[in-house]
């Protein structure tokens, strides 16, 4: 080894071809030209690289678990706790929903009958059986309402108060046996009586009974309340034709009426109007 | 003509040291370049050509060094760097530096470190000056504690374990018969 490090020959012409190892690819560089031998270290270092980086992305995600494993508990607790707040937010948005659709069928009836004082009523009971055609209502005597006010939906005729508390009352349907609705046809102008009819009940029908043989009906007739009662005003719709026959005691015919209301689906009517007040209502049915 | 076997060996541990420092420089660089940029030590990448060169410096000679210096520089400039690139003067003259340092030292772990800690602070004075020199100022309170400091500490801690196979590397190149020129 020379005695004189810095000053050998030696060391000379590794400054010479450091410099122009240094030179010469930087002035190539800064003109925009590349010089061979870097780009074909580079293209032999390329496969190398990228599988180094794959092994690195590879081992960061791993030691990330690690790392930021306090970090990433806080962010799931924050995200589901702000996951709880957003699913509170959307059942509230779904009962608003509702709400605001039944507000929207109150309107449109209020609208279409600015003569009837309608009180709206949840339904909080249902009659346990196959079709629950007997509700409980959270309205009574308190809130204006008494035994054979008409009870309906934005579909329609649904039945009547047949008893009443001081916050809650019963409602029988139209297809209970009980009831009997005068009714006429809007075409035909055909009068009748809608019953219910204990065959037919489980079916969610009813009959459109004593109406006269030369009676102008068809199927497809939609059938309105009479208003000859004392419970139902004239013009909510029942329901509609869906065949016709002689009645086999006496020269009338019968109807079999599809309610506006499905009865066979009680369970989907959450709520439902009473009418409290309108012109010419007075007690029985 | 009689060849001389002397020339022959001589001949065949050039090329025998040009494969190994050739393959064990390559891996480093490319280390350097696609691992450690994305697994950083401290905010910082560890200079592994940096610590090798300081290997090759005490566990080698000098000439071994300062070739592989030049070598690598162009290297690492080749993979990881654009435009202005000196990392072939600067690793020479560290390797020069480092070499004179290790005549003065013995080749353990111990004394290693001591090396890669003076070829840390040299790296890192050298990039104080790139930066100097690029940005034309000198933020100090700033650069010190968010770039020279965490990249020295990188550079030390990634090439700490280098020591080993930096030996056996040496040990395969066969260097005890010293490289003379």
């Amino acid at each position: 080894m020379s005695t004189k490090p810095f000053r050998s020959r030696f060391t000379l012409i590794c400054v010479i071809i450091a410099t122009v190892l240094v030179l010469v690819p930087s002035a190539l560089s800064i003109f925009g030209y590349t010089d061979l031998l870097r780009s074909g270290l580079k293209t032999v270092a390329k496969p190398f690289e990228l599988g180094t980086s794959k092994l690195a992305e590879a081992l960061d995600g791993f030691v990330s678990v690690f790392t930021e494993y306090d970090k990433l508990q806080q962010e799931n607790q924050e995200l589901r706790e702000e996951l709880s707040a957003l699913e509170e937010q959307q059942e509230q948005n779904e009962i608003l929903k509702e709400e605001n659709a039944w507000l929207r069928d109150y309107l449109s009836l209020s609208a279409a009958h600015p003569e009837y004082l309608l009180t709206d009523a949840t339904v909080i009971a249902r009659q346990a059986s196959n079709y629950a055609t007997v509700l409980t209502l959270n309205r009574g005597t308190a809130h204006g309402v008494r035994r054979n006010m008409p009870v309906l939906t934005a579909e329609g005729v649904f039945g009547y108060v047949s008893e009443a508390g001081l916050d809650w009352c019963k409602v029988v349907s139209i297809i209970e046996t009980a009831s009997a609705v005068s009714a006429y046809t809007e075409r035909g102008q055909a009068s009748g009586v809608v019953e219910g009819d204990a065959a037919l009940r489980e079916d969610g029908m009813c009959l459109l009974k004593y109406v006269e043989a030369d009676a102008d009906i068809r199927v497809g007739d939609s059938v309105y309340t009479g208003g000859n009662g004392t419970v139902y005003p004239p013009g909510l719709l029942i329901g509609r034709i869906t065949a016709i026959e002689a009645d086999e005691y006496s020269r009338t015919l019968v109807a079999y009426i599809e309610p506006a209301i499905d009865f066979s689906d009680t369970a989907a009517i959450k709520r439902v109007m009473v009418i409290t007040g309108y012109a010419g209502s007075g007690g029985g049915t | 003509m009689m060849h001389s076997p002397r020339k022959d060996n001589v001949r065949l541990e050039v090329i025998r040291r040009i494969v190994i420092y050739g393959i064990l420089f390559f891996l480093l660089a490319v280390l350097q370049c696609a691992f450690f940029t994305q697994l950083t030590l401290f905010g910082a990448v560890p200079d592994l050509i940096l610590g090798a060169v300081c290997g090759v410096a005490m566990l080698d000679s000098r000439e071994a060094a300062m070739i592989c210096g030049i070598a690598s520089g162009f290297l690492i400039d080749a993979l990881g760097s654009t435009g202005l690139s000196l990392s072939p003067l600067l690793l020479l003259l560290l390797a020069m530096v480092i070499s004179v340092l290790a005549t003065k030292m013995l080749s353990n772990f111990l004394c290693w470190l001591a090396l890669l800690g003076c070829g840390a602070v040299c790296g890192a004075v050298i990039t104080a000056i790139e930066i100097a020199l690029s940005t034309k100022s000198l933020h100090l309170a700033y650069l010190l504690p968010n770039v020279l400091l965490p990249e020295l500490a990188a550079t030390v801690l990634g090439c700490a374990l280098l020591y080993y196979p930096l030996r056996l590397a040496v040990y395969w190149a066969d260097s005890k018969s010293k490289f003379r020129m």
